[in-house]
């Protein structure tokens, strides 16, 4: 039974599977008991606003139990932010470091063994951890930065039930790895409106050519079905609003001072998109994932806890 | 006076210089700095010329010191300097310690080959061409080797030692892509050392006493050198000694003599002589001698007899004198015939070869931030390619024929291989020659190489009715933009005005086989106007709300 399999079925009968890494917190959602926000318990989704990214990361994942709900005592973690840019934190093209170096702290406290962080970046990879700040931010937490600019690291790998997607090179942090945390930014995006968690994923597949020949809105929605991260922390400290996804100078970027925590990756995507000003449906890999059944762009279905600082 | 210790200063001073200059061509990790490659470079005898013409400044006058040294020593620089006489120097040593050949002996100069590429060398570049200079120059060829050969061997090695490093978990050592655009290039620095190998253990230093023009003009200069080699006629026994061990094979043990133009200042001779009967001695004209320079040419007699002084001329042919020794004309004729026949053939092809009708190719190649024109940046670099060893990005590539012969193995920007960092400037830094010449990173944002030309028809979006915006994703100065198309979809556009050139869209284009988006190289680099503020809609702006919006 696969992941996706597994998602599924739970979905269908709304029974949650005890073990870890599962979609178990969905309980809620299906029966129809949505808790009040503030209220602890078991959420689908945290928003965070007016905060620092640090203290509102802390918050996040304080209210979904802690780190230690999942990460587990000497596994492994990849934390994929988007490093994809040879620009400054300001510009908001990369995840903020500082946020990044939060998840991994956070990660070791909870007993990982290694947390591995890297990006299949579009500029010059060493440029591009360089400059992000992420380089540094990664050395200071503990964790190790890898390069993933070869594509020797890379494995083919089968995506079923993907329609356009059948075959993708992935990189093996990700296969041999226990937990995945994905760590987009939300920013604007030329073709695809919004670039957040779904989209981040393209920086861990090596042969992006490829989605961009073959229909790249089915594409990210089809390897959304492949592999799903275990949390997903959405940036939304610093927008780029407009030109993005590179953006062309901080004029581009608003301060938004939010962050969205969730397992559920088409979920955050569409409070994403709502954060943008958009409607999820409006972004057609999220709306395609949601036709997919690889998870739930409507927001109302989801038990959601707001957190204003 | 024994001057035995000049050889370990020498050896000592061209193994440094070697190894630094290795490294600076197969180095990845911009580990050497900027200002070290510069003062290393600094001496090379063709760049720092080049770099003169145009800049006329102290801060290219390396090849002046270098006649200095000549004028006071000889040619230093072809035994310490320049990387090809120590590479050549590494394999005679080789083959003498592994017995391959021992022995080196006098042969006779080869002055009409030497001074009549020298001569075509002198013409070529009156007529601001680069022609031959970047297939004789010493420095260029090594620059070749190292950059074509020991570069990629070098990544080799380094990407096994990151797959070491990986199995125990360890990612300090990383991978880098050795990808070859151009075949050529690699064959012929391949083909080049192995003939430079098998000259250097059979002919020691015959490329240098026979094709380098460094070492001819070097070699005529020396002979008006200050302190020059000579064998002491009494001291010396004749036990050849000094002649076995002669890598440029310049010493005439019969006569006693030392071709100082051919002496490439290795002091092996210095070493091997057991009687102190060879060293520098000063060479300044005493009486005496000069009286029995004018008896000789009594002797000889000639019409009139060249001064000592000009004899370098007569070589050159610029003095025509009536000489006792008749010349040979059928020689002659051989290599005026063979010269001239082969510039024919090569302005032929250049003329009529090298046209592409592909789609989403420039007409001509796009050449690097810095080289001002692409009649500057072909007239001056000598295709060293340490350019291309230095790129960061890899988007530096060498060709083979796209800048025509005179141009042959030059860089160009190759789209398809990578696009130009938008704060990179490095190439600009390292460049010898001035062929790249310096930029400030804010001068470089706004200077267009070329500019970006759409073909629509084979756009994704286009045939195939999908999202694409690769090239739009990358490009620094959102020249490339996404506008909106049918069915809510988006489709670039192009506002030239503002594009730089630096081939991000081009490379990230995913369309095949050929490319939708492609940069068309600006003959002369233009000044880009800065991006343009984007306006938006003051209703339509995002703005965080105070609540949250779900």
């Amino acid at each position: 039974m696969d992941r996706r399999e597994f998602f599924k079925k739970s979905i269908l009968t709304g029974v949650a599977a005890g073990a870890a890494m599962t979609f178990g917190d969905f309980r809620n959602v299906f029966a129809g008991k949505i808790p009040p926000s503030g209220t602890p318990g078991p959420f689908d989704l945290v928003a965070v606003k007016d905060g620092e990214p640090v203290q509102m990361f802390d918050k996040a994942i304080e209210s979904l139990g802690g780190m230690k709900n999942f990460v587990k005592k000497n596994q492994t973690v990849v934390v994929k932010p988007n490093i994809g840019w040879d620009t400054s934190p300001q510009r908001g093209a990369n995840t903020n470091p500082d946020l990044v170096k939060r998840i991994i702290e956070q990660c070791y406290s909870a007993g990982a063994k290694t947390v591995y962080v890297f990006d299949n970046t579009c500029d010059n990879w060493n440029k591009c951890y360089e400059n992000s700040g992420i380089r540094k931010a990664v050395k200071d937490a503990g964790g190790k930065i890898v390069p993933a600019n070869s594509e020797s690291n890379y494995q083919e790998v089968d995506v079923k039930n993907g329609k356009k997607l059948k075959k993708v090179k992935i990189h093996e942090l990700i296969l041999s790895s226990d937990v995945f945390i994905n760590v987009p930014v939300l920013k604007n995006h030329g073709s695809t409106v919004i670039t957040a968690a779904m989209k981040n994923n393209m920086g861990i597949v090596w042969d992006r050519g490829f989605w961009h020949r073959t229909d790249l809105n089915q594409c990210i929605a089809d390897f959304a079905g492949y592999r799903k991260p275990d949390l997903n922390v959405v940036d939304a400290y610093r927008v780029m609003t407009k030109r993005g996804p590179r953006g062309v100078s901080e004029e581009d970027v608003i301060l938004m001072k939010s962050l969205l925590l969730s397992k559920e990756i088409v979920a955050v995507d569409a409070a994403a998109a709502r954060l943008f000003g958009t409607e999820p449906a409006n972004v057609s890999y999220i709306r395609l994932a949601h036709e997919a059944g690889l998870g739930v762009m409507d927001l109302t279905k989801l038990s959601i806890n707001r957190i204003k600082m | 006076m024994q001057l035995t210790f000049l050889k370990k200063i020498r050896v000592v001073v061209s193994l440094i210089f070697f190894i630094v200059t290795v490294f600076v061509f197969v180095d990845f990790t911009g580990l050497v700095s900027i200002r070290l490659i510069r003062a290393l470079l600094y001496l090379q005898f063709i760049p720092s010329f080049l770099k003169f013409i145009d800049t006329f400044s102290i801060a290219a006058a390396g090849f002046l010191f270098i006649l200095i040294l000549t004028i006071f020593f000889g040619r230093v620089y072809c035994s310490t300097i320049c990387p090809l006489g120590t590479l050549q120097d590494i394999f005679t040593w080789v083959s003498k310690k592994f017995h391959i050949q021992k022995r080196s002996k006098f042969t006779k100069p080869q002055n009409w080959i030497r001074y009549t590429i020298v001569g075509i060398l002198v013409l070529v570049l009156c007529f601001s061409s680069i022609f031959l200079v970047n297939l004789l120059d010493p420095y260029s060829l090594a620059g070749k080797i190292f950059g074509n050969l020991f570069r990629p061997m070098y990544y080799i090695g380094n990407n096994l030692l990151s797959r070491i490093f990986q199995l125990f978990d360890s990612y300090i050592v990383y991978s880098v892509p050795i990808k070859v655009f151009s075949w050529p290039p690699v064959l012929f620095s391949f083909s080049f050392l192995v003939m430079i190998v098998f000259l250097a253990i059979y002919k020691g230093r015959w490329y240098c006493n026979t094709l380098c023009p460094v070492g001819t003009l070097l070699g005529f200069f020396s002979r008006f050198s200050i302190f020059q080699i000579r064998m002491d006629e009494n001291a010396c026994t004749s036990c050849g000694l000094c002649a076995v061990v002669c890598k440029a094979g310049c010493i005439d043990i019969k006569e006693k003599k030392v071709d100082f133009s051919r002496c490439v200042a290795c002091y092996d001779c210095f070493k091997a002589c057991p009687e102190d009967g060879i060293g520098y001695r000063y060479n300044l004209k005493t009486k005496s001698s000069r009286k029995e320079h004018k008896e000789k040419a009594k002797n000889t007699e000639a019409l009139f007899t060249v001064p000592e002084a000009l004899r370098p001329l007569q070589d050159l042919g610029v003095l025509c004198v009536k000489q006792n020794k008749p010349s040979n004309p059928s020689r002659r004729n051989f290599f005026k015939t063979t010269i001239l026949g082969t510039t024919a053939i090569l302005s032929a092809k250049t003329l009529f070869g090298g046209n592409k009708e592909q789609q989403g190719i420039s007409v001509i190649p796009v050449t690097p931030p810095g080289s001002v024109s692409i009649w500057h940046y072909t007239s001056r670099c000598t295709a060293c390619h340490l350019c291309v060893s230095i790129c960061p990005t890899r988007v530096l590539q060498p060709t083979l024929l796209e800048f025509g012969w005179s141009g042959i193995f030059q860089p160009k920007m190759n789209y398809h291989a990578e696009y130009c960092n938008f704060e990179c400037v490095k190439c600009s830094e390292v460049c010898p020659t001035g062929a790249i010449l310096p930029i400030s990173k804010e001068q470089k944002s706004t200077l267009q190489i070329g500019t970006s030309k759409f073909i629509k028809n084979i756009c994704i979006v286009v045939t195939k009715h999908t999202a694409c915006g690769a090239c739009s994703e990358r490009c620094p100065t959102k020249a490339v933009e996404m506008v909106p198309y049918l069915g809510g979809l988006m489709i670039p556009k192009v506002d030239e005005k503002i594009c730089v050139g630096c081939g991000a869209c081009e490379f990230a284009c995913p369309t095949k086989p050929d490319k939708a988006i492609y940069v068309e190289a600006n003959p002369y680099h233009r000044k880009a106007l800065k991006p343009k503020k984007k306006v938006v809609d003051k209703k339509k702006a995002i703005k965080p709300t105070d609540d949250f919006p779900f």
